[in-house]
């Protein structure tokens, strides 16, 4: 098989999962013992109101019928109406994914520039306490179980310190008194643009503690996979020879040695950009961070299923693409990997 | 240095593992480690008397965490185990037979595998209902193809080799030759991803309690302990911290021997995510 | 582009608002406020609209209060009913509150059969003599001027809004944040996860004085640590729903004041009648005195609240004040049990409450607790609402044992407690321990018809409810709690107005320095 088919294949793989995940997450959440119409009414509801309602989200049809309704739906990128928020499912998520996103980014930034070089002295100083040291803090990284991470550093730089704010994107009353235009729904570009210097540096202090929480995980990952393949590298013979010729030792490293070792990490990388999705999860919820994460939990938790059922699409959709692009990396720079 | 590591991962879980074992003779409040209120004596910082403190409900936050340990441990000793009961054979049984079968098998772990893990697991865990159980159930859900896919890709590579080729054409039966000598071969990576996932099972577990979906109050458990005490932590800093010390020890344990061993077995294998 | 204009509005709004040093008064409150359509809200959104919309009349303390109505009388049988409206009112439309306004208002409410229409239920017809009259015609007795002064599904609005379309369109018109009230306020800003901002209007009919505020904001904060720190650094002046304990703290605090009223809200633990072995009534009765009332209301609400005697809270007319509160009495369950011959061996209750609420969460704990001193294993099981309710609505011999909820009343009335948790359904609603009894489905039936026009009459009706129901026990209330807002001392002027939950009237505010 050569690599356009596999390309292909695997892609229509990803489509077709997606759709039966689809089914079954629209099936499942439409089993669970519970009454969409009366969370759609709210609580103290009557029996004309949850009936109204019923009607209205077309809860008395059969629910192949609804399922119909909603690929139809889907076509037209329409994910229905959240029963809990009452708007449309597509428009909370659009809204949802950026601030994701930008967490994400920002997280992600953290654990490169402080997981390569943090992997490359490792294999440098290999078997010496610097990189067992440097284990001990990238597997601590893995086992931090991120909600609880996040108290600690709330507890630490709020409360005690009081240098970070507690949760939140932005402080409300620096938005009301310097508002700002959200043009791209990045923040950090959005104050830039408009050249809104408080708004920019609030910004900033708000995505601090969840970027550093989110970003222990990734980490730890790429520290721990830097040191391996730079272990690998460095036992090659053209890097003997390097050494052979006195070049300095810092250009054999980070020059050399690293070029050859930076593209499976970068593999990493991007898986790691998968992970830490999902484990925006917990993290936005601790810091009431209004992403992905946060919708999804809630709308799980209160069973809101068109939000659950819009939320694990795109979720799933996000996640099997990276894993795709990985694998297509992988492939390419791995030529040992079967079809 | 290695080694002192791995001794000291190792000790860290035997003492864990004891605690569990022997926790019902040496907490110092055994009823209110399984949930008894005792309201009088509401959020106290650490003390003599309770050296962690008390929680929201006046309970001794110690002695929870030593029953706690038990939750954690069983937790992750039945998702690993089962998990591997049902993709081991599975894996061993695709990799083996190759052709059709490994197609649709590994087809069905795909649609697992194409999901965020946690995602999926609430999304079963809020279907099946609430408690331990079901957790554990829906941590099994969405683990096994991780293992199948392990053990297949072990058993791909060993059925090539020339003494199972032999066995093949000697007339062994295939039954035989699955569990005599392929499955020998997966043992050594095997036992490598289930240390690693003990560490994860409990995290998730955890991850899952937090949320609501795990284990319910007033049963003791880190996870559902560190959720509880989100509403009082900025005032009473007590209450979450110290049950997220000790899980943090005991999946750090884990990890670490993981590490370990992964570099004594086979140092490129692709480390399965968390969360 | 219109998004762009709104911000671009906000802006020009908010400089003036700070280059005129206008000033602000800010709210931190725990829920989202999705929905914003006066006829249909039936949730927290009512903090918004209370300042936005006006009802006829206000419940002030046990008395009604004249608001957009000046004054109001019933003929003999309490069947018609004639308002009076108050002249020179404004909408923020511009437009003139008119009788015509009024009967546009409450017949879209009926029509769009919300949450809260069924408060109107008794009403046949709305007539409009003149256009500062209104008339209601009614199907049967009721207490319509205290209906018209229900948090919920009793605002006035103008009827401009029919120009925008349909009731579907009016309604996406109001959940986009925009308002037609005559209140003191007017929304400029609408983001239901984050924040509501309320400017001022000047054509408010009580017209403003020095020392009001210019704008009100309701800030969403969830956490109530975070809450409290807010309100004590001065950074928002009003909030509510802290943890307790805190609350103790901020007692000594002299930043911040806390203004506390008993609340018309109280927690409830019903029985399923229709399963064993709760259908017994010894064995129910066992459990009912085996319930530390005064543990729990010491120790989770930290003596924040009251035990009501009765279903009916402390505070409203027809209170059971004929009839001592329920107290732990284990030697009395034990008898009890033993008398109902049920083998607590045998038997595992479930006990269902509301997982996002820390009190009903602390007083399940110490249920579960004392009920294990007789023996009885019981089963918490923390869910959301929905799940809960729609248990609890399905086969009753095969629902949860015991259910915990909160009730709190949309008219201020007895009737309101009774009827939705003990009047016979035909299909189940809100009468979780499915109780049926004609005759105090008969007793409550006329107490409420005679209840505008012979209150002494339907005191003793709702006496009369409250003496079988405490002879069957269907269902205890557990407590009552306060209505307990802390306000930071910059602001004065705040008496919390318990008949409308959570709501802050920012009119009634004054800066203090």
């Amino acid at each position: 098989m050569n690599f356009l088919r596999y390309t292909v294949s695997r892609l229509f793989w990803s489509i077709f999962v997606i759709l039966g995940v689809v089914f079954v997450v629209f099936l499942v959440s439409n089993v669970i013992p519970s009454d969409p119409a009366a969370l759609w009414v709210g609580p103290k509801a009557t029996h004309s109101a949850i009936q109204a309602a019923r009607e209205k989200l077309k809860l008395d049809r059969p629910i192949l019928v609804r399922f119909g309704h909603f690929l139809k739906d889907l076509l037209r990128f329409d994910l229905g109406t959240s029963i809990r928020t009452h708007r449309p499912v597509i428009e909370d998520i659009r809204k949802a994914l950026t601030a994701t996103f930008e967490l994400l980014l920002v997280a992600e930034c953290i654990a490169i520039g402080l997981g390569i070089p943090l992997g490359v002295l490792a294999a440098v100083k290999r078997n010496r306490w610097f990189d067992n040291l440097s284990r001990i803090f990238a597997v601590a990284g893995v086992s931090l179980p991120s909600f609880w991470y996040g108290m600690i550093l709330q507890l630490l730089f709020f409360k005690w310190l009081g240098v970070l704010p507690l949760s939140d994107r932005i402080d409300t009353f620096v938005s009301l008194i310097y508002p700002f235009e959200e043009k791209t729904g990045f923040y950090l570009i959005d104050t830039l643009l408009a050249r809104n210097y408080v708004a920019f540096f609030d910004v900033i202090k708000h995505l601090i503690l969840p970027a550093i929480t989110l970003a222990a995980y990734p980490v730890g990952l790429i520290t721990r996979q830097v040191r391996s393949m730079m272990v690998e590298v460095l036992q090659e013979n053209y890097i003997r020879t390097a050494f052979a010729y006195a070049i300095p030792e810092r250009k054999i490293y980070f020059g050399y040695a690293l070029k050859n070792a930076i593209a499976p990490a970068m593999v990493t990388v991007a898986l790691s950009f998968a992970y830490t999705l999902v484990g925006a999860f917990l993290v936005e919820l601790i810091f009431n961070w209004p992403g992905l994460g946060r919708y999804a939990a809630n709308a799980i938790l209160s069973m809101d299923y068109p939000a659950v059922v819009g939320v694990t699409i795109v979720a799933s959709v996000c996640y099997v693409f990276i894993n795709f692009v990985v694998d297509l990396i992988q492939a390419k720079i791995d030529p040992r990997i079967r079809f | 240095m290695k080694n002192r590591l791995a001794r000291l991962s190792l000790t860290i879980v035997s003492t864990f593992v004891l605690l569990a074992l022997i926790a019902p003779w040496i907490v110092p409040y055994r009823d209110q480690a399984l949930g008894e209120p005792n309201v009088a004596e509401r959020l106290l910082p650490p003390s003599l008397k309770h050296p962690f403190g008390t929680d929201h409900m006046g309970r001794d936050i110690l002695s929870r965490m030593i029953y706690g340990a038990r939750t954690s441990l069983f937790t992750a000793v039945s998702v690993v185990f089962l998990s591997a009961l049902i993709g081991v054979p599975i894996g061993i049984a695709a990799g083996y037979a190759g052709g059709f079968l490994d197609n649709v098998l590994m087809r069905f772990t795909d649609v697992f595998l194409s999901f965020p893990p946690l995602l999926l697991a609430l999304l079963i865990a809020s279907t099946l209902g609430k408690g331990l159980f079901n957790a554990i159930l829906a941590l099994v859900i969405t683990w096994w193809p991780w293992y199948a896919r392990l053990v297949r890709s072990q058993a791909l590579s060993i059925k090539s080799l020339a003494y199972v080729e032999a066995a093949r054409a000697a007339g062994v039966s295939h039954f035989v030759i699955m569990f005599k000598h392929i499955l020998p071969g997966c043992v050594a990576p095997l036992a490598v991803q289930c240390t690693m996932d003990m560490g994860s099972a409990i995290l998730e577990a955890a991850a899952l309690s937090f949320l609501g979906l795990g284990v319910q109050p007033p049963a003791p458990d880190w996870g559902l302990m560190i959720s509880e005490g989100k509403a009082y932590f900025l005032n009473y800093w007590w209450v979450p911290t110290f049950p997220g010390v000790f899980m943090l020890l005991l999946v750090m344990a884990f990890n670490l021997l993981g590490d370990v061993f992964r570099e004594l077995v086979d140092p490129r294998l692709r480390r399965r995510m968390l969360i | 582009m219109r998004r762009f204009l709104v911000a671009f509005l906000l802006v020009v709004v908010l400089t003036v608002a700070f280059s005129q040093k206008q000033t602000m008064v800010v709210y931190a409150y725990g829920s989202e406020m999705i929905t914003l359509d006066p006829s249909t809200e039936f949730s927290n959104s009512i903090i918004v609209l209370n300042n936005v919309y006006e009802t006829l009349t206000r419940y002030v303390d046990g008395k009604l209060e004249p608001l957009l109505a000046t004054e109001w009388s019933a003929n003999e049988d309490g069947t018609v009913w004639t308002f009076k409206l108050r002249k020179n009112v404004k909408f923020h439309d511009g437009t003139e509150l008119t009788s015509e306004a009024v009967k546009f208002s409450i017949e879209r409410t009926i029509r769009l059969a919300g949450g809260p229409a069924y408060i109107w239920d008794s009403v046949k017809e709305i007539e409009t003599p003149d256009p500062y009259t209104v008339v209601f015609k009614l199907k049967y007795p009721a207490n319509i001027p205290l209906i018209a002064s229900a948090g919920y599904g009793a605002f006035i609005f103008s009827p401009k809004v029919a120009q925008i379309g349909d009731d579907e369109a009016i309604a996406n018109w109001f959940n986009a944040g925009n308002d037609a009230g005559t209140g003191p306020y007017t929304i400029t800003k609408y983001d239901p996860k984050t924040q509501v901002v309320l400017r001022k209007f000047d054509g408010y009919w009580q017209g403003w004085t020095e020392g009001k505020f210019d704008i009100a904001v309701i800030q969403i904060v969830p956490d109530p640590s975070l809450r409290m720190q807010m309100v004590t650094s001065g950074k928002i002046h009003v909030t509510r729903e802290l943890i307790y304990d805190d609350l103790k703290k901020l007692e000594n605090n002299p930043d911040v004041h806390i203004a506390q009223k008993p609340s018309f809200q109280v927690l409830y633990l019903f029985f399923n009648t229709k399963k064993f072995p709760l259908s017994n009534p010894d064995f129910r009765a066992a459990v009912a005195y085996a319930i530390p009332y005064k543990e729990i209301i010491d120790h989770v609400l930290l003596g924040y609240g009251l035990q009501p005697s009765g279903i009916i809270p402390r505070g409203m007319f027809g209170y059971a004040d004929h009839l001592p509160p329920l107290s732990q009495d284990l030697e009395k369950a034990r008898q009890l049990l033993a008398k109902s011959n049920v083998d607590p061996k045998n038997v595992k209750l479930v006990l269902t409450y509301l997982q996002s609420n820390e009190s009903e969460k602390k007083a399940s704990e110490l249920i579960w607790s004392s009920l294990k001193k007789l023996g009885i294993e019981v089963e918490l099981r923390p869910m959301n609402w929905e799940q809960q309710w729609a248990w609890a609505r399905s086969d009753p011999s095969k629902a949860q044992d015991m259910f915990i909820m909160y009730w709190w009343p949309t008219v201020m009335t007895p009737y309101d407690f009774l009827f939705s948790m003990f009047h016979t359904e035909e299909e189940v609603l809100f009468n979780l321990s499915y109780y049926y009894n004609e005759e105090v489905d008969k007793l409550m039936d006329e107490a409420v018809q005679v209840e505008g026009t012979n209150p002494k009459r339907a005191e003793q009706l709702y006496k009369m409810v409250e003496t079988i129901l405490r002879r069957d026990l269907p269902a205890v209330p557990l407590y009552q709690i306060s209505d307990i807002y802390v306000v930071h001392k910059s602001v004065k002027g705040f008496t919390p107005n318990p008949a409308y939950p959570n709501v802050v009237f920012f009119y009634e505010l004054e800066s203090g320095s």
